[in-house]
C-alpha cells in the first residue's frame, strides 16, 4: 500500500490556504471599508463602534497571514491563526442560520456570492487545510528553514 | 547581506511581510479619488454650492432604498438650504421591475417630475414591484404627477433614457456600489439607513461646524 504523501499534502495546502487568503484580503482591501462594514453589520454580532475597525483589520489579518502562509514564515502560527478566523467566520454564519438571519452578501470572496451554508462548508475546508499545515507543515520551501539554517547566535566558549 | 543569527533572520522575514501587507494595503486604499457625482439637472435637489453635496445611489425597487427618503427629508428639514442631493441609478437584476422604474423616473424627469415621481415610486413600492408588466402602473403616476402620456410613452422606449441608467450603474461598479443604498457625503461613503443615520449625520455637522 502507497504512503499518503502528506510533505506534498501540507504544502499544496499552504500555497491553496495562502490563495485564498489573498483573495479575499485583495478584494476586501480593495472595496472601500464602508461596503464590508455593512456586510459585517448584517451579521448582527458586533457593536456599530467596532464595526469599521474591525472591517479594516480583516483584510489587512487576510493579507499578513497570505503572505506568511506563501512564504512558510511561522508556519505553525499562522496555520492555527488561519483556523482561528476560518472558525470565527464559521460560528458567524453559524449563528446567522441560527437566528434566521438572510445575508445578501457574506462577504467571503467579494463578488462571488456564496449562502451561508456553502461559506460554512468552504471554512470547515480551510479549517481542514489549516490544520493539516499545523501538524505537517514543516518545508524545505519554507522562510522557516532558512531561519532554522542560521547560526543559533550562542557563542561556544573556545 | 544577510542575517546569519536565527532570531535576526526571523525578525527581518517577519518585519519584510508586514511591510509588505503595509503597503498592499496602503497603495489599494489610497488609490481611490474623491467622488464628485454628476448626474442630468432635474436629478439634483438643494441649492447649487450648497456646503454638503450628497449622492445617492438607489434602486426603486429595494426596501433600503425606500427607508432612506425619510432621513433624507430629515436631513434636508434639520439643515434647511445646507445640503444638495443627487439621485444616481443602481437597479439591481434580482428586482424585476426596478429598471424600469429607473427609466420612468428618468422620462418623468425629462418632464420636470423627478422628485414627485421618486416620492410615488418609494411610497407605492409594493404596487409595482411584483406586477408583470408595471408599464401602465407607471404611466398613471405620470399622468398623476401631471405629465403628458403621449411623451412620457414615448420616452419609456428611447434608448437615450435608458443609457442615463446604464451610465449610473456603470459608475457605480467603477466605484465599487455593491449595495443600495450606498450614499457619498462630500465624497466620503456610507453604506445604508444605518450608517447614514448614524455615522453621515455626525459627519455633516461635523461638515458644517467647520
Amino acid at each position: 500500500m502507497k504512503r499518503v504523501p502528506w510533505p506534498a499534502l501540507a504544502l499544496a495546502a499552504r500555497f491553496a490556504l495562502a490563495a485564498l487568503f489573498l483573495a479575499s484580503g485583495l478584494h476586501k482591501t480593495a472595496a472601500p471599508a464602508e461596503e464590508f462594514t455593512a456586510v459585517i453589520e448584517a451579521y448582527q454580532v458586533l457593536p456599530g463602534d467596532v464595526l469599521l475597525p474591525f472591517a479594516h483589520l480583516v483584510p489587512f489579518a487576510e493579507l499578513l497571514l497570505a503572505f506568511a502562509l506563501a512564504a512558510g514564515y511561522l508556519t505553525r502560527l499562522s496555520a492555527a491563526a488561519t483556523a482561528a478566523m476560518s472558525l470565527m467566520f464559521f460560528i458567524a454564519l453559524g449563528s446567522t442560520v441560527a437566528r434566521g438571519l438572510q445575508l445578501d452578501n457574506c462577504g467571503c470572496f467579494g463578488s462571488v456570492h456564496l449562502t451561508p451554508y456553502q461559506a460554512m462548508a468552504v471554512d470547515a475546508c480551510m479549517m481542514a487545510m489549516a490544520a493539516l499545515v499545523f501538524l505537517r507543515g514543516r518545508s524545505r520551501f519554507s522562510l522557516d528553514a532558512w531561519i532554522e539554517a542560521g547560526d543559533s547566535g550562542i557563542r561556544k566558549p573556545a | 547581506m544577510l542575517p546569519k543569527t536565527r532570531a535576526s533572520r526571523s525578525f527581518l522575514a517577519g518585519a519584510a511581510l508586514f511591510l509588505l501587507a503595509v503597503s498592499v494595503t496602503a497603495g489599494l486604499r489610497l488609490s481611490a479619488s474623491v467622488y464628485r457625482p454628476q448626474a442630468p439637472d432635474y436629478r439634483w435637489e438643494g441649492p447649487p454650492g450648497a456646503p454638503v453635496v450628497i449622492a445617492e445611489f438607489s434602486d426603486f425597487q429595494c426596501g433600503g432604498c425606500k427607508a432612506a427618503a425619510e432621513p433624507l427629508r430629515q436631513l434636508k428639514e434639520l439643515f434647511p438650504g445646507k445640503v444638495r442631493l443627487a439621485f444616481k441609478h443602481l437597479p439591481w437584476d434580482f428586482h424585476q421591475n426596478a429598471r424600469a422604474a429607473a427609466v420612468a423616473s428618468e422620462c418623468a424627469g425629462r418632464g420636470g417630475k423627478f422628485w414627485a415621481y421618486y416620492d410615488m415610486l418609494f411610497s407605492r413600492q409594493q404596487e409595482w414591484g411584483a406586477v408583470e408588466k408595471p408599464e401602465k402602473i407607471f404611466l398613471s403616476y405620470a399622468k398623476e404627477a401631471g405629465l403628458g402620456e403621449a411623451s412620457f410613452s414615448a420616452c419609456l422606449g428611447d434608448p437615450a433614457a435608458s443609457g442615463e441608467v446604464d451610465k449610473d450603474a456603470k459608475e457605480a461598479k467603477d466605484r465599487w456600489v455593491r449595495a443600495t443604498p450606498t450614499f457619498f457625503i462630500n465624497g466620503r461613503r456610507f453604506v445604508g439607513v444605518r450608517q447614514l443615520r448614524s455615522n453621515g449625520f455626525n459627519f455633516i455637522e461635523r461638515t458644517l461646524k467647520k
